[in-house]
């Protein structure tokens, strides 16, 4: 018989995402890989909030991921614009490249 | 556990047996939401092109919502649906609410007088009545779901305002590096959030703030605690989050960095100073200060470290800035340090009060030295091209009003007297002293004896040096450009002088809510 997958089982795999998604976002320097990261972290809060949502019995972190989902794709259309930008300009998307503000 | 669909029909449940909320209350915010709908159609209308109808629209928009708020009457108690309040209209969101709206009419009117051609004039003013609805719900949030939305509005119109000139490469650099650290420390913040609803299982700051009372210490707390400071020292420009905030202020327009500076940062603080003292200042539970015992608070801690962090980091780098608007970034950044450092003496006592009304306090007169110094950079940047410090070199003989005022808001950044940046300084450091926390405002004096000597290099220029033969200033302010900035300047040595107990009282009244 499977053992019985409890909220701490959750919890640990959310942890990893983040864990992952954190990884990525501080070792790449193409931004378009960061984003990538970035969506790994927000869907492990997601994660959480959905398991904390069944362990607690209410329907208020449940929600919450639905608002996080639309905040992420608004995310992704504001960082994918300025990006746009980015390249148009420079001809690259690595944050390498974007060194002349400095001092 | 409880499965899934009897808990939903008990959701909806309590949602059709409440009542409508009295959304009337939230009407200042309403009205900036519904601008942002008024602007785009009027673009659709009429069409693509440069048009002066846009800045006097948002002008005025912001002045009525202003007034709104300013004579309309304080009822504190949260709105919200379905017996979920989310939102409280209470005397502390409506202070910093006047203090968005003002910025906002600034920057306006900064962008106005810059004169440069900001391209989708539409859009711009779209985004900055955006902004100013999230503050305004930041402002007043009550509960995670509320606060997070607001937080993110407020981030993402700030990262089109930074990166709106992408024709520019320093405005696109400017712009991805805000986006970066902005979304990666929104993303650290929500896992914050995600563990401390596992904790308490509510997303209502006061009920969060009992359970954490009395949980007591935990490791995964702290770690969340952490986290959620994350996304807010992010807004703040505080370390460890600050690496952004010199890169973008230079690289945005002069306006939009004063907005950046000033409203963003008072957004964040209004968050912060309510998620601190969640369940009224003057009430029980100083919320989540119990989080490792009442003398040495997690929170407190991570507060203490940070501002010292902070104001060090911000006054030692701008010492070597040559550029006004990078050096201001700076000054900004050690002054989320001065804040912070009050913050961390916030409590249920008359002394926690005081502190909270200081850092209201601060903000009032912030606005005015900061969007004053912030708009000698863009009379700078129009006029000589640059925001390099150089360029105001014999603006003292020339233009002497200009040279005056800008002075007087130097030595109000600094805290000398007899300005009011002298009196602000005063309320946030005595709740710290009275506190007894001796080294923390030793370190903070000697903060603020560093910041003299970069404050005092404009001055240098203006005043002291020698202009050399056929480069002299090219900075030509107009009658209007004299009369905004002496406006910038005089409230400040009217407050430092006289009238200050006025203000104080506004803002000691602003945190006093009934228990």
């Amino acid at each position: 018989m499977l053992p019985q997958v409890t909220t701490a089982h959750y919890i640990v795999l959310s942890a990893l995402l983040f864990a992952i998604g954190l990884f990525g976002v501080v070792t790449r320097k193409n931004v378009v890989v960061i984003l990538m990261g970035l969506e790994l972290m927000l869907n492990a809060a997601n994660l959480a909030f959905v398991a904390f949502s069944r362990h607690h019995g209410n329907l208020q972190g449940q929600v919450f991921t639905f608002f996080v989902i639309a905040v992420a794709a608004a995310e992704a259309a504001v960082a994918l614009s300025i990006l746009m930008a980015l390249f148009r300009l420079k001809g690259s998307v690595t944050l390498d490249d974007a060194t002349e503000l400095k001092g | 556990m409880t499965p899934f669909l009897p808990l939903l029909a008990q959701e909806t449940a309590k949602l059709e047996m409440s009542s409508m909320p009295d959304l009337s209350r939230m009407l200042p915010g309403g009205l900036l939401c519904l601008m942002v709908i008024v602007i785009l159609v009027v673009d659709l209308v009429r069409g693509k092109g440069p048009s002066a109808l846009y800045p006097k629209l948002s002008m005025g928009a912001i002045a009525v919502a202003f007034l709104m708020v300013l004579f309309g009457t304080v009822k504190a108690g949260a709105v919200g649906y379905g017996g979920f309040p989310s939102l409280d209209p209470d005397a502390l969101s409506r202070i910093f609410k006047l203090v968005f709206l003002a910025t906002g009419f600034v920057t306006v009117l900064f962008v106005e007088r810059s004169r440069q051609a900001f391209g989708r004039e539409a859009e711009f003013h779209v985004i900055l009545f955006g902004a100013l609805a999230g503050m305004c719900y930041l402002a007043s949030a009550t509960e995670m779901i509320g606060f997070y939305l607001a937080f993110e509005t407020v981030s993402y119109t700030g990262f089109l305002l930074a990166g709106y000139k992408a024709d520019d490469r320093r405005g696109a650099e400017a712009g991805t590096k805000f986006v970066m650290f902005g979304a990666v420390s929104s993303a650290v913040m929500l896992f914050g959030l995600s563990l401390v609803y596992g904790f308490t299982g509510s997303m209502q700051f006061a009920v969060i703030a009992e359970k954490l009372a009395a949980a007591g210490s935990q490791p995964a707390l702290v770690l969340a605690a952490i986290f959620v400071f994350g996304g807010f020292a992010f807004k703040a420009a505080a370390f460890p989050m600050q690496w952004w905030c010199p890169d973008v202020y230079e690289g945005s327009p002069a306006p939009v960095a004063a907005f950046l500076a000033v409203a963003s940062k008072a957004a964040v603080f209004a968050a912060g100073l309510r998620v601190l003292t969640y369940g009224g200042v003057s009430g029980s539970a100083p919320a989540l200060s119990h989080l490792m015992g009442h003398d040495s608070s997690i929170v407190q801690t991570i507060l203490i470290c940070s501002a010292v962090a902070t104001m060090t980091w911000g006054n030692f780098a701008a010492l070597r800035q040559s550029s006004l608007q990078r050096m201001l970034a700076y000054s900004s950044i050690a002054h989320a340090g001065y804040l912070l450092m009050t913050a961390s003496v916030i409590g249920t006592d008359k002394l926690g009060q005081e502190a909270m009304a200081g850092i209201v306090f601060y903000f009032l007169i912030y606005l005015v030295m900061n969007l004053g110094a912030f708009y000698v950079v863009t009379l700078m940047r129009r006029d000589a091209g640059t925001a390099d410090i150089s360029a105001l070199r014999g603006m003292g003989r020339r233009h002497p009003v200009l040279a005056v005022s800008f002075a007087i808001m130097l030595f109000s950044l600094t805290g000398l007297p007899p300005t009011a940046g002298f009196v602000g300084k005063l309320q946030l450091f005595w709740p710290v002293v009275a506190k007894g926390y001796y080294l923390l405002a030793a370190v903070g004096l000697v903060n603020g004896a560093v910041s003299l000597y970069f404050y005092a290099k404009p001055l240098r220029e203006m005043f002291l040096a020698a202009e050399v033969e056929g480069e002299e200033t090219r900075l030509a302010p107009d009658g209007v450009d004299l009369a905004i900035v002496t406006a910038f300047a005089v409230p400040l040595v009217i407050l430092g002088l006289f009238g200050w107990g006025n203000v104080t009282q506004m803002a000691m009244d602003a945190v006093a809510r009934v228990p």
